[in-house]
């Protein structure tokens, strides 16, 4: 329903037409937002892989499934880039590549990270799928259908991890390249608030911190509403939770050597956008509030030991996260969306003031939203809210055993 | 680990005091060759003492040149010993056993060395104590704190305190160790500065509690040292230095150059104490590892410098990068772009070239080539542009006094080391002996695999 919603605040905006950008700017903002969160939330279940790490098993599905939103991020880009402003007298990162830079280009690109994530998906839920098809007997036709003909001989396993590798690979290269793809058409259309060096970084580290994030926010629900408690620990919150609190230090890093490096410069044109109308002036109490959410808080409360090391103090530094990257996303977008003078002028004379959203942008922003949690919350029905052979994985490869008066975990690290 | 060969205390102690209590022949050639050409900067350091920056190729508008170019390279290999140490005993990896104190000492005479250069490039070195020391209290003269030159003595004794007391603390053992094992005035001085290390539990709580926090307080400060140098160019207002990306881009440059260094000290330690049972292929596998996602980050900024520059319709930026990418500039731009990503990162990929320790040493030397071609492309090309309203030009050639200081440079942080291991123990022997205790090996199917006691 609330979807249904979204659709009829893009059809109000879509009947106001393309031409005039201003309207649009908290619709890129949600699917800024949601580009960011749904793309990026799988890279935590290969990174920690990567890193031999034992303690990802009962993450994988939760960090995975997100991709799926995906989906909807390819529908929400497309009427986007009719809104990117003309390329005709400026250069661009295409260097005026023929064939339909950078619309055309762009979505296939988006299209490309979006199959990724499902390929990714699929390959590493094969053995549960082959699993689930075994147990109904043959009568799962979403598992007869995905799980192929898998029975668990060694070479299928081979050909599964090599899989998951080479596809967990692709995908972090590939995220960070249409990330920064994407946020570098941005800055070339030289639009004020845009066009900063740092932006395609700072981009792309929302999007790292959102990943860790939403990764816990699916893990905190999935572990309450299916009573997976003795599954999914305290050990996965911590150990995510430590990534998030760096992430949460790297976005402060980046504002601040963006903000101070604009502030020593006083170069006026840097000044109105970067401080007037993306930290301070018009704005402040939405920089506040992202500020807050995204560092302050999450220092404040990731810093101690206790809290860490709960399900509770990450989960809500999470929720604060995510809603200080929604509200990042509003300021990146709906004032540069809002300006409509000529982007070669390169200025802008007087900082612009985010107004409230209208009805349409509610709408579009709820919907959007609910979007999302719709096709995650299938994807969890659908495959199975864990990892089933990783947490099986995990139990072979973890012995307690004992030293001196205490009895020690020991995880196991095959080469 | 997997490749650990099983050793007792005994076996370990007497090699990691090896290199302290044996002087091998090679140590004395090493000695002299590197005290001859610290000697020769030592020369060129009293040329530029008593004649001034005219002995230096710098010249208007070319004001920065090899000192700077140096300093910034220098303070990047500085950040390998909290990269490896600090980041690596935070998440408890099991590899960064051997590592760790080679690239703690290498950050404390990195940096030394770095501060070295900035006071040798104000050409009159008892000066600098004015700009950089609130000095003259009578007459309320003091220096501008919106001045690097307040910045960086700041940034870089925080960060050489913190260095110093990190390499220190997880000394403490092993001091204690050689107190134990020498006699004489050795034992006195081991004595003395392990401060009555017993070794009891209390002790050693003390002692883990000290190294996490001091690990977790050293983080911000090694991120602050490289953007603070950054900052240097980024603040002003000259085209190609005022760039936002750059304190970012500043710090993975000098994880980069840091822990590619790291690795020739490793082969250098390895081959010259003999210490293959604790330096593995297994090692260099691991931080090769690192190194390409390290190069891919820094090759990613550098991207995004580029191309913004030269996208961005900024015609003093564009010029500027115009320059850097024209002959002759282009040559040694296309060269460090060779050296820091398109030859290592591939070779990197490969896990039998990782496990090859000579391929690792020259991979890592082919990228503190590039990394110090890097600094150079950054400052000198900037400042050799034409600007409107400047009435002199330039030219930068670095005359045989700034040579020989580049040259002394690295002599000067390969003799300290060299000195170093001669006093301490190069490997921490309590860290090497913690790693053989948490070792298990279990059998799964057929296989016995290695095991460690916590992630």
């Amino acid at each position: 329903m609330l979807f249904l919603g979204g659709v009829a605040g893009f059809a109000i905006r879509l009947g106001a037409g393309l031409e005039d950008r201003g309207p649009w700017g908290y619709y890129a903002a949600v699917f800024g937002f949601l580009f960011t969160v749904g793309q990026a939330a799988p890279m935590v279940s290969f990174v920690p892989r990567l890193a031999r790490a034992r303690w990802h098993g009962p993450l994988t599905r939760a960090s995975q499934v997100v991709a799926v939103a995906g989906l909807l991020n390819v529908l929400l880009f497309i009427p986007l880039l009719w809104l990117v402003p003309s390329s005709a007298v400026r250069t661009t990162v295409w260097f005026d590549w023929p064939w339909g830079a950078p619309h055309f280009y762009d979505t296939i690109f988006v299209l490309m990270l979006v199959v990724n994530g499902f390929a990714f998906l699929w390959v590493q839920a094969i053995p549960d799928l082959a699993a689930l098809r075994v147990q109904s007997g043959g009568t799962h036709r979403l598992a007869r259908l995905l799980s192929g003909s898998f029975i668990g001989t060694p070479k299928q396993w081979k050909v599964q991890r090599i899989g998951l590798a080479v596809l967990g690979g692709c995908y972090v290269m590939n995220f960070i390249f249409v990330q920064s793809l994407i946020s570098l058409d941005y800055v070339m259309t030289l639009v004020p608030g845009w066009k900063s060096s740092m932006f395609p970084a700072f981009y792309s580290i929302n999007g790292l911190l959102a990943a860790t994030a939403m990764t816990i926010v699916v893990m905190a629900v999935i572990r309450r509403f299916y009573g997976l408690q003795r599954y999914i620990t305290v050990d996965q919150f911590w150990n995510v939770a430590k990534i998030m609190l760096a992430l949460n230090l790297a976005w402060a890093y980046h504002w601040w050597a963006d903000f101070l490096t604009t502030w020593y410069g006083r170069v006026p044109r840097e000044t109105v956008v970067i401080i007037g109308t993306r930290s301070f002036g018009e704005n402040v109490w939405l920089f506040v509030a992202a500020f807050f959410c995204c560092f302050v808080l999450p220092l404040l409360i990731l810093m101690w030991n206790p809290w860490r090391k709960s399900v509770a103090g990450p989960t809500v530094v999470a929720v604060l996260s995510l809603i200080g990257i929604f509200i990042q996303r509003i300021i990146d977008y709906v004032p540069a969306y809002l300006n409509t003078q000529d982007p070669l002028d390169h200025e802008l004379h007087e900082a612009i003031a985010i107004p409230w959203p209208g009805l349409p942008d509610v709408l579009i922003i709820v919907g959007g939203i609910a979007g999302a949690v719709f096709l995650v919350t299938w994807a969890v029905k659908a495959l199975g809210p864990l990892s089933n052979w990783e947490m099986q994985e995990g139990v072979i490869l973890r012995r307690n055993e004992k030293f001196l008066n205490a009895e020690v975990p020991y995880v196991i690290k095959p080469q | 680990m997997h490749e650990r060969p099983r050793l007792t205390p005994i076996q370990i102690n007497r090699d990691l005091l090896r290199s302290c209590l044996e002087t091998p022949l090679v140590f004395y050639v090493l000695l002299l060759l590197l005290m001859g050409l610290v000697g020769l900067g030592v020369v060129a350091a009293t040329l530029l003492v008593t004649y001034g920056l005219g002995v230096t190729g710098l010249n208007h508008p070319v004001f920065w040149g090899f000192f700077i170019i140096n300093f910034v390279f220098w303070v990047g290999i500085s950040h390998a010993g909290t990269m490896i140490s600090a980041i690596l005993r935070l998440s408890a990896a099991e590899w960064r056993r051997p590592v760790v104190r080679a690239a703690e000492v290498m950050t404390v005479f990195s940096l030394m060395t770095a501060a070295l250069f900035v006071v040798l490039h104000t050409g009159r070195p008892w000066r600098t104590l004015y700009w950089a020391f609130p000095y003259d209290f009578v007459r309320g003269i003091w220096p501008d704190v919106r001045s690097p030159l307040v910045w960086d003595p700041s940034a870089i004794f925080t960060y050489l305190t913190g260095s110093i007391l990190f390499v220190y603390a997880a000394l403490i053992p092993d001091l204690a160790l050689a107190r134990d094992k020498t006699t004489g005035w050795r034992r006195l001085v081991y004595g003395v500065l392990c401060l009555g290390w017993r070794g009891n539990a209390r002790q050693w709580k003390l002692l883990n509690a000290t190294g996490l926090l001091l690990s977790a307080l050293i983080l911000p400060v090694f991120v602050s040292v490289h953007s603070i140098v950054s900052w240097d160019f980024g603040m002003s207002l000259v085209p190609g230095w005022h760039v936002h990306i750059f304190a970012p881009y500043f710090v993975v440059g000098a994880v980069l150059s840091g822990v590619a260094a790291v690795i020739a000290l490793m082969a250098v330690m390895r081959s010259l104490f003999r210490l293959h049972d604790y330096i593995r292929p297994e090692h260099f596998d691991m931080i090769g590892r690192l190194l390409i996602v390290v190069a891919l980050a820094w090759a990613y900024f550098y991207f995004i410098d580029v191309i913004f520059a030269l996208l961005s319709k900024e015609e003093a930026e564009y010029e500027v990068m115009k320059l850097r990418l024209s002959p002759p500039y282009l040559y040694l731009f296309l060269l460090m772009i060779v050296c820091n990503v398109f030859l290592p990162v591939p070779i990197w990929m490969f896990r039998r070239f990782r496990r090859n320790i000579g391929i690792m040493v020259w991979t890592a030397i082919v990228v503190n080539i590039g990394m110090w071609l890097e600094r150079f492309l950054i400052i000198i090309p900037t400042l050799q542009r034409r600007h409107p309203d400047a009435f002199a030009w330039g030219d930068y050639s670095a005359s045989l006094v700034e040579i020989s200081l580049v040259i002394f440079s690295f002599a000067n942080v390969g003799l300290l080391l060299l000195l170093f291991s001669k006093v301490f123990p190069v490997i921490p022997i309590w860290e090497e002996k913690e790693g053989h205790i948490w070792k298990r090996e279990f059998r799964i199917g057929k296989l016995r695999l290695p095991a460690i006691v916590r992630e």
